[in-house]
């Protein structure tokens, strides 16, 4: 136990706020320790969400993997074993499957909430001890599409280009598909620090969330449309005058072809395309427009879609047009949905790119990499496919036949996932290394119990843009080692002794210097600066470096420092509504749980919170369907059919069901998401697909309070 | 993975590998542009009128009200593409499948798509240009107009109470004119809109300056120097220093009719656009009748102008396009306002060929709003929102859906009734 009188200051496990917390022993408590707000850092100033309350529970060795598994044969269960043994099995596997169908038949899956030296730890082991260009992660589910369009537009990705706090500041936010109520809630302060200073909020989401409901405009587009409505309020911005000419003129390129492409969207086109009234889109531009600061902020809602990476650049386009952005309280960001799902962006696990936010295909950051690294940059493989790609081919010829998964869980969590589930089982050696025997886990050949967040030492990187520090607080279970001391042992016997330290302050050193004049640049960052200023933001080049809180001040990062405005055009979505699916199904989050639920479905507060999944309805949809309140209804899709209980709402749309997507099992959501992508991002089309939805056949009630069948938490 | 993209299908034929379009406005120009983005190697020839074709028409009233500099609204046109403006057509020659254009040169086309658009009416016989008189059909029309209202104090006539004339006269209202808007029908948008709805339309011009004069029919300005007058029908008259007749269009159909292609209203094409006469001579938009309806708006054009690109592409060759419920929108200054299928139809007309039709209808004289649904046998054949368009989306839907209504519809107009 590291143990100071005032308690460990750190951070929570879950969302990219990465809130300051103490932990301090609780020797009587359920728990080791104990956790409340840190009152100093300045994201959460002491607030904690329900989640980060009980985020301890998850140290209850009860609820967790306290050794290795393995399973000796298909078909048969997974058993506990050694170290020594299970991690033959990973390296005899791994060398058949290369030996048999080369280096690239190896694939590594990481994750958005590894810390940032894992996550640099993990790229480097693909691409070093095991050579393969088969790596990407779960963020390709996440942020992609914003990360695509920013780099393009600005010339370098951070979520946020200003602190979290400056929403505060600022006189307008305008904010897409994104409920912040019940995803981040600490994050919710700054919104009311905005209103009590006056500021407007204008919500885009086609259901009235908890964050809708605080809007003082709410705008409820067809799912699908984002793009169509930011290109119709650009038109109305640029017939009503609102354009700032002088900042086009000055700080941008590119704005006669997205003028030209905005005059396409005519008021009455735009209505009959997103179902927005005219007069609602011309009083956001209004309210958006005359604001003297204002801000786009973009989350999944908007992003999660096969034209997801257009549908930001069209946000950009109008943040530019108004002339906000590149200037105080003003600009796009795009809100981070992992814990580390910036910095895991930066460091490496991605299918394109190298460590400092480097391009794979750059001769010279290759060169870069490759002298950090002590190899030739010709022993460096090229960019491999993107997430869903090497999912979806798993198991047949050409595609990956042995995987190492690392901090994700896309049994639940990918789009079509019962086709990724079996993919996954056709494959010759499944790998997990996770905290918690995750659904994926279950299928795996070797299960590798790692430490959480309290049991070690790393960096993370919020949506911010700020690196902050998680400290060890507590020695992890006996047969459980780090993610560092796993790779590093993996590494060892491939025959790489050298370069896979397990000390993350070692492997934070060899990142900084790696990230050393990439895009995200960390030379200046040192654990000891982090503890003392709470937190530092990248970009921060040297030790004398204050670090970049506010990006794009003086120019954006790009050749000619001038922000690129990118026509888009809008198109319809990858799977229009037909009359066998004539709904559209929109999946997203609730406030008790997070992500794939592997975690949080092990909490029992977040499982009395929230038992199980549930089908969003219209009463008038309900109703014309022979749908009741509580009663569980089919979801399919072209891709399957999930069970949930109907849970009827006059705050959804009547022509669209919700699900949320923490849950495994018949209730999975993602059974029927579309894994349709975007031609830029290979991001999935997971906010939109057209489903059908039915009362299960034999309509039964059953007794309030007792989970159905269909949604129970999976036995531990 | 399903990725929905362009299957490669064989061609419809072969020899639409030639297109050749006649006419480059909002229809034309967008199948050109959709056409040569699914297939970049047909061949496409475009003869237009017009020295400055491809215009979004839509945007005109934007242009008169300085919304929009008539460089702005042009429509992208791709490269590679063989464009002759200022060229008419004068004869389509099927036999040998070749077009004769105003200079004489004669084009062959696999394919014909006319894009003719329509042009504006004249209600009274025009033997030579009167000064001061417009129309605002075309982008010369608008500059025209322009010009010649550069004095903030001329005095418009805006002759032609339907959706063109209205917006017009609020655009010229707002820029400080006395304008008089003369209508020959009982009520504005009499064709569309029912008494009352007319009424309350009309009140909103008042409000924003416009005097408007119903129930008389406007003649030719009598010709002279210096300010001319309107007569009305009334025996009264206007003094006018312009006048903008905007009294409706008709299909541009001549040179369909002259080839002996099958034409009522607009030139007639089943729901493959094509002509019922000739498989290989397409219509599409305001000059095209498809079951019976020339659709005259934008929308439909485009979503005409997709399908025709989807099928001669070979992207897509069973596209069809089967019609459009689309709602009217006139949205200027403080006027809201969405008009769509039988809007006139009268409270208690309860029986229309054996169906029952039920009229919904709510009016707060307070607001100026005026909401009704007319519907048969439980479905929604037509509507008027005026004032407060809060339920648009919600009776959009119940427009294009082929669902029966609950009984209880208030949702359709209150979204206090929760929004079925």
């Amino acid at each position: 136990m590291t143990e100071r009188a005032d308690g460990v200051r750190t951070h929570c496990p879950y969302c990219a706020l990465q809130c300051g917390t103490v932990l301090r022993p609780d020797r009587g408590g359920p728990a080791p320790l104990a956790v409340s707000g840190w009152p100093e850092f300045p994201v959460n100033r002491g607030a904690l969400c329900g989640k980060g309350q009980h985020a301890v529970d998850l140290l209850d060795p009860a609820g967790r993997l306290a050794t290795p598994l393995v399973r000796d044969g298909r078909g048969t269960p997974l058993r506990p074993a050694g170290w020594d043994e299970a991690l033959r099995r990973v390296v005899e596997g791994v060398r058949a499957t290369q030996t048999a169908h080369g280096r690239d038949a190896v694939g590594v899956f990481g994750g958005g909430g590894l810390t940032n030296e894992k996550a640099y730890l993990l790229g480097k082991f693909a691409r070093v001890a095991l050579r393969t260009s088969a790596i990407d992660y779960n963020g390709r589910f996440c942020m992609s599409s914003a990360a695509a369009a920013v780099n393009r537009a600005f010339g370098l990705d951070r979520g946020l280009p200003f602190p979290l706090a400056d929403i505060a500041g600022t006189d307008c936010v305008l904010l897409v598909g994104a409920n912040p109520a019940d995803t981040m809630p600490p994050a919710l302060r700054d919104f009311t620090r905005l209103a009590e200073r006056g500021g407007r909020l204008i919500v885009v989401d086609p259901r009235r969330t908890r964050t809708a409901a605080r809007a003082d405009l709410h705008l409820r587009p067809l799912p699908g449309t984002d793009l169509a409505l930011a290109l119709g309020m650009l038109h109305i911005a640029l017939a009503e005058g609102h354009v700032d000419e002088d900042f086009v003129a000055a700080r941008t390129t590119g704005f006669e072809a997205v003028r030209a492409t905005a005059m396409e969207y005519w008021p009455a086109r735009v209505e009959g395309l997103t179902g927005v009234p005219a007069h609602q889109i011309r009083d956001a531009v209004r309210m958006f427009a005359q604001a003297p600061t204002g801000m786009v902020l973009t989350a999944r809602g908007s992003e999660q879609h096969s034209k997801g990476t257009d549908t930001v650049h069209g946000w950009i386009n109008l943040c530019l047009a108004l002339g906000k952005a590149g200037r105080p309280y003003s600009g796009y960001g795009c809100l981070t949905g992992q814990g580390n799902g910036q910095g895991g962006r930066e460091h490496g696990q991605k299918a394109d790119q190298l460590p400092g936010y480097r391009s794979l295909t750059d001769p010279e950051a290759r060169a870069h990499i490759a002298r950090v690294w002590g190899i030739d940059p010709g022993e460096l493989p090229g960019p491999g496919t993107s997430a869903y790609e090497m999912l979806d081919t798993a198991g047949t010829p050409g595609g990956v036949r042995a995987l190492l998964v690392m901090g994700s869980n896309p049994v639940v969590s990918a789009p079509h996932a019962g086709h990724v589930e079996r993919r996954l089982r056709a494959l010759d050696l499944l790998v997990v290394a996770d905290v918690v025997r995750s659904e994926t886990a279950e299928l795996a050949d070797v299960v590798l119990p790692s430490a959480q967040w309290a049991e070690e030492t790393g960096t993370l990187t919020n949506l911010e843009g700020r690196v902050i520090l998680r400290h060890k607080a507590v020695e992890p279970p006996a047969q459980v080692r780090t993610d560092l001391e796993i790779l590093s042992a993996l590494a060892a016997r491939l025959g790489r002794t050298e370069g896979f330290p397990a000390d993350p302050r070692l492997v934070f050193e060899e990142l900084r210097a790696a990230s050393t004049g990439g895009r995200a640049d960390y030379a200046g960052i040192s654990y000891e600066r982090i503890s003392a200023e709470k937190g530092v933001f990248w970009p921060c080049p040297a030790d004398e470096h204050p670090g970049t809180p506010r990006l794009f001040l003086d120019s954006f990062a790009t050749p000619d420092g001038r922000a690129r405005m990118v026509p888009v055009h809008h198109r319809p979505t990858a799977e229009p509504t037909d009359e066998r699916y004539p709904l559209n199904l929109v999946t997203g989050r609730v406030l008790a749980h997070y992500q794939s639920g592997a975690q949080t479905r092990r909490v029992a507060a977040a499982r009395a919170a929230a038992p199980e999944p549930y089908v969003e309805i219209h009463p008038a949809t309900a109703d014309r369907l022979g749908v009741a309140e509580g009663e569980p209804v089919t979801v399919t899709s072209r891709r399957g059919t999930v069970v949930a209980p109907a849970r009827l709402t006059t705050d959804i749309r009547p022509d669209v069901v919700f699900m949320p997507f923490h849950w495994s099992g018949p209730g999975r959501v993602n059974t029927v998401t579309n894994p349709a992508l975007d031609p830029v991002s290979r991001m999935p089309e997971f906010k939109v697909c057209a489903v059908h939805v039915a009362p299960v056949a034999a309509p039964r009630s059953r007794p309030p309070g007792r989970p159905c069948a269909a949604t129970a938490v999976q036995a531990l | 993975m399903e990725v929905p993209v362009g299957r490669p299908v064989a061609r419809e034929d072969g020899a639409a590998r030639r297109v050749l379009v006649v006419g480059c406005g909002m229809a034309g120009a967008r199948f050109v542009t959709r056409l040569a983005a699914l297939s970049p190697d047909v061949r496409i020839t475009v003869l237009d009128g017009e020295d400055r074709p491809a215009y979004n028409r839509t945007l005109l009233t934007g242009v008169l009200a300085g919304h929009h500099r008539p460089d702005d609204i042009a429509l992208p046109l791709p490269p590679g593409i063989d464009l002759r403006t200022g060229v008419r057509v004068v004869a389509v020659r099927r036999a040998t499948r070749t077009v004769v254009d105003s200079t004489g040169f004669e084009h062959p086309y696999g394919a014909l798509v006319l894009a003719t658009g329509s042009r504006p009416h004249h209600p009274w016989p025009r033997t030579r240009p009167t000064p001061g008189e417009h129309h605002l059909h075309t982008l010369d029309d608008c500059r025209h107009l322009t010009t010649d209202r550069a004095d903030a104090r001329t005095r418009a006539v805006v002759v032609g109470g339907g959706l063109l004339g209205v917006e017009t006269a609020l655009t010229l209202a707002a820029r400080t004119h006395p304008v008089t808007l003369v209508h020959r029908g009982p009520h504005l948008l009499h064709r569309r809109l029912d008494g009352r709805a007319g009424a309350l339309l009309r009140g909103v011009l008042e409000d924003a300056g416009v005097t408007v004069r119903t129930g008389t029919p406007a003649t030719a300005p009598a010709r002279g120097p210096g300010p001319s007058r309107v007569p009305l029908g009334d025996g009264d008259s206007v003094a006018a220093d312009l006048v903008v007749v905007a009294c409706g269009t008709r299909p541009r159909v001549e040179l369909a009719r002259a080839a002996g292609l099958p034409v009522a209203a607009g030139v007639v094409v089943d729901d493959t656009l094509a002509s019922v006469g000739d498989p290989s001579v397409y219509a599409v938009g305001d000059c095209a009748e498809h079951r019976g309806v020339v659709h005259d708006t934008a929308v439909p054009a485009w979503q005409q102008a997709e399908v025709l690109a989807a099928r001669l592409s070979g992207h897509d060759p069973h596209a069809r396009f089967t019609g459009a419920r689309t709602l009217t929108r006139l949205i200027a200054g403080d006027v809201d306002l969405a008009v769509f299928g039988e809007a006139t139809t009268g409270i208690g007309t309860v029986h229309r060929g054996g169906a029952r039709t039920d009229v919904l209808s709510v009016l707060d004289d307070r607001r100026r709003v005026y909401k009704k649904i007319v519907t048969r046998d439980d479905h929604v054949v037509g509507g008027i929102l005026l004032g407060d368009l809060s339920t648009v989306d919600t009776v959009r839907r119940a427009y294009e859906s082929t669902r029966r209504l609950p009984p209880d519809r208030l949702h359709l107009v209150s979204a206090l009734g929760g929004d079925g």
